[in-house]
């Protein structure tokens, strides 16, 4: 009877037994996935490739950062929407201009630009901005190099010159960028590979946000000397958020070349305003060009996003061109 | 030995193997976090690291934590979001099987929406509903920043 009465309990235990042997397995396996997780947080970002400060080509630091790669290849687009862009006007490519593509030229579109301008290369050739992708191409070949030669100090902004400087100048950025300026455009022009690309900007190990270029570099601090902060270094004293427009303040920015090295200097001890700037180019005795038809010593402002951005309400309030979805897209995050 | 006790002592050693194995689990992977507000418990799963490090940077570091924002108010309210999230959640980062990069599903787009209004309501009551309908503005197409960049 003893037996009988145990056999009966003796199916249902095995069962359980099972059971347990099961959610065991289940919990060990839980446990490893969890454990597999917490080692993968130690490696933020897969290493596909090593990236150094000599890593020039962006699709190399591509391979570990694909969809930021993805978005910065984006500007290759040429729709014209409210926001703006360009028309990808077809051309016959030619000796001299290899390009297929470019956009419709603003003198065209506005013949009164050519008197504005007259006596000074623009009104030779001027078209609609687009992407980044095309900056040195465009450089390159518009016509303005052709009826005034340029120097290399133009690369500064239109291509990747980080690595380039450092090798022109044997390790020292700065004195790189003074020969390159020094050099003329078809010469300096050699040294370049690429547009602007991630190490103009990021630092390679860390990712972090820095600026490279010297014109902003020495530009910057003399503007915070004239305010009476001495010693300013950007890549040590700005903020993160700062450094989220600063990056961009490296280029799109009000310049000229100052004497004959061609240094490229922004005109700002004064101050960013219109008129602060007007004053420091008249103490300086500079004008960009003599105008052909007046004779007046004339100015034009080239792309001065940064001074504007800087009057404006976004930078009150600490709104930088890297933030919302203004000036980067969603994608890039 | 009689079978019997053997086998209940086979039974509650693999019982009490699986009550080990979960306490310990539960313990590894910080599982009593979740029942608080701390945003580092959100960013346990580093998938989070991006959101985390934004939050930290951002204007309502300060102000707002991660389930001011993503959570509605009301203790049975969170709690069943925390229940769905956490399940949703746990199922995808266990599997790995999630489209990248993640996007907000539109149950918790309206949990957020309200979580800007549980603060910011009296301030924007008269622009949040243009034409006078019941379609509401979306506080984050413009300020999408403010949580996490």
């Amino acid at each position: 009877m003893r037996d009988t009465l145990h056999r009966g309990f003796a199916l249902p235990l095995l069962v359980v037994a099972l059971i347990a042997g099961v959610a065991a397995v289940a919990g060990v396996a839980l446990l490893v996935n969890i454990l597999e997780r917490k080692q993968e947080a130690q490696n933020p970002f897969y290493r596909v490739v090593e990236i150094t400060d000599e890593t020039v080509d962006p699709a190399v630091w591509g391979k570990n950062f694909p969809l930021q790669y993805d978005a910065y290849r984006r500007t290759v687009d040429q729709v014209r929407t409210r926001h703006g862009g360009s028309e990808a006007i077809p051309r016959t490519p030619s000796e001299v201009d290899p390009r297929s593509i470019v956009a419709q030229s603003r003198l065209e579109e506005d013949p009164r630009l050519k008197t504005v301008w007259a006596g000074y290369a623009f009104a030779t050739d001027f078209r609609e901005e687009r992407g980044h992708a095309y900056m040195l191409a465009d450089q390159t070949y518009t016509e303005r190099q052709v009826v005034s030669p340029q120097p290399g100090t133009c690369l500064h902004c239109h291509a990747s010159v980080y690595v380039p400087y450092k090798r022109l100048g044997n390790g020292d950025l700065i004195k790189g960028f003074e020969r390159m300026n020094q050099m003329p455009y078809p010469k300096a022009r050699e040294l370049v590979t690429h547009p602007v690309a991630c190490i103009d900007c990021h630092d390679p190990e860390t990712m972090a946000l820095r600026v490279t270029r010297p014109g902003f570099l020495e530009s910057f601090r003399a503007l915070k000397a004239a305010q009476g902060e001495s010693d300013y270094d950007v890549n040590r004293d700005a903020t993160h958020q700062e450094m989220r427009t600063f990056v961009c303040g490296q280029c799109h920015v009000e310049y000229y070349f100052r004497g004959p090295e061609k240094r490229l200097v922004y005109p700002w001890p004064k101050g960013l305003k219109a008129d602060q700037i007007l004053e420091y180019y008249d103490e300086a005795g500079f004008s960009d060009w003599t105008h052909a038809e007046t004779g007046a010593g004339m100015l034009k402002a080239q792309h001065p996003e940064f001074e504007t951005w800087n009057q404006g309400i976004h930078a009150r309030s600490g709104v930088a061109c890297a933030d919302a979805t203004c000036h980067t897209s969603a994608w890039a995050r | 030995m009689h079978p019997g006790t053997l086998t209940t002592l086979v039974v509650g050693a693999a019982v009490g193997a699986v009550a080990g194995i979960a306490g310990y689990t539960f313990v590894y992977a910080k599982g009593a976090s979740y029942l608080t507000d701390a945003p580092t418990a959100c960013a346990n799963c580093h998938i989070m690291n991006e959101q985390f490090d934004g939050w930290s940077r951002s204007s309502h570091r300060a102000v707002a934590v991660c389930n001011d924002c993503h959570t509605p108010p009301g203790p049975a309210r969170k709690y069943l979001t925390k229940a769905i999230n956490g399940f949703n959640h746990s199922v995808a980062f266990t599997t790995g099987r999630f489209p990248e990069p993640i996007q907000i599903t539109p149950r918790n787009q309206a949990i957020t929406e309200e979580g800007c209004r549980t603060c910011h309501e009296d301030i924007v009551v008269a622009i949040d509903q243009p034409g006078g309908g019941d379609r509401r503005l979306s506080c984050i197409r413009c300020h999408a920043s403010v949580g996490h960049l």
